[in-house]
């Protein structure tokens, strides 16, 4: 085989694994687009521009994101803070025109979805052997509370549940960073903006590891309480 | 917002959906600092980088021979 021939082969199979790799990727690389070209809307946003039009055809093209499973809850602590700002700089605009207003409304239908990817954990009774106490407030209906589960088990499969939330949330937060002390910064602002337990949960637990690693964690304990503080008062 | 690199990476797979390979590694390369312990980023990137490179080299070909090449592909495949 001459050295053309094997060249134009290899250039196929490399065409072609790369192709297929994208082929695979296809609906997470629909994501990507989707929140790269948010972040290319907030950062216009934040030189002033007037992006209300393009965020308008944003929500045409993505409101659907809302009703399907495709985003991970780290895409959504993705996606939260640039509409926010977004909001915020419509807001320091002062512009209240009927597009502008739209698109504040479209940002708000997007909160329970924020919400939703940092569910709150409901703890309904102490520890075993403990009886409740009959001061505490009453007790959130959960969905549990149909599945006939055994409270003890209950317990634990929340746990298990927000443990695998939070795992998540630190795979979204910490891609691409170079030391946990990153991820940790990223969790204390969204637990701090978008008063997300989970984060705030995460925060502490990265915290807490840092800790016993020897590193100096008092800065972070402060943003932690503040979290704390913001996300109480907002309940 | 994205990081920088984030965006790199995220423009990089968009741009491998275009077939739009100089612009890939272009953007693997600006990403390449966060990513390079991620084994999928370094695959991509490589491959990238290598087809660029044969593409480069076909280039430098006399195009008589790449039109030789492909008409005997043709024949080959019937």
């Amino acid at each position: 085989m001459s050295q053309t021939r094997s060249l134009m082969r290899l250039e196929r199979l490399l065409e072609t694994f790369l192709e297929q790799v994208v082929a695979t990727k296809q609906e997470r690389l629909s994501v990507l687009r989707g929140i790269n070209r948010l972040d290319d809307l907030t950062r216009e946003s934040d030189q002033g521009l007037d992006i209300t039009e393009h965020v308008g055809e944003w929500f045409a093209e993505h409101n659907r994101w809302l009703n399907e499973p495709q985003l991970r809850a780290g895409d959504i602590n993705r996606i939260a803070p640039m509409l926010s700002k977004i909001r915020e700089s419509l807001d320091n605009r002062g512009d209240e025109s009927a597009a502008s207003m739209k698109i504040r409304s479209e940002i708000a239908r997007w909160e329970p979805k924020a919400r939703q990817a940092s569910q709150k954990l409901v703890l309904r009774r102490g520890p075993e052997g403990v009886e409740p106490q009959p001061s505490r407030p009453p007790e959130t209906p959960t969905a549990e509370q149909s599945t006939g589960q055994p409270e003890g088990e209950e317990t634990i499969a929340r746990l298990d549940s927000v443990l695998g939330r939070m795992q998540r949330l630190f795979t979204g937060l910490s891609h691409g960073r170079k030391h946990v002390l990153s991820a940790l910064d990223s969790a204390l602002r969204s637990a701090t903006m978008q008063r997300q337990k989970d984060a705030l949960l995460l925060s502490g637990f990265i915290i807490y590891y840092l800790k016993q690693n020897g590193y100096k964690v008092e800065p972070y304990v402060k943003r932690l309480k503040e979290a704390e503080r913001l996300i109480r008062e907002e309940a | 917002m994205l990081s920088p690199h984030e965006k790199a990476y995220c423009q990089a797979l968009l741009a491998l959906r275009q077939k739009e390979y100089a612009k890939a590694e272009t953007c693997f390369g600006q990403a390449a600092e966060h990513y390079r312990e991620n084994r999928e980023f370094m695959i991509l990137w490589e491959t990238t980088r290598v087809l660029l490179a044969v593409k480069r080299e076909l280039a430098g070909l006399p195009k008589e021979e790449r039109d030789k090449i492909d008409i005997e592909e043709a024949f080959s495949r019937g």
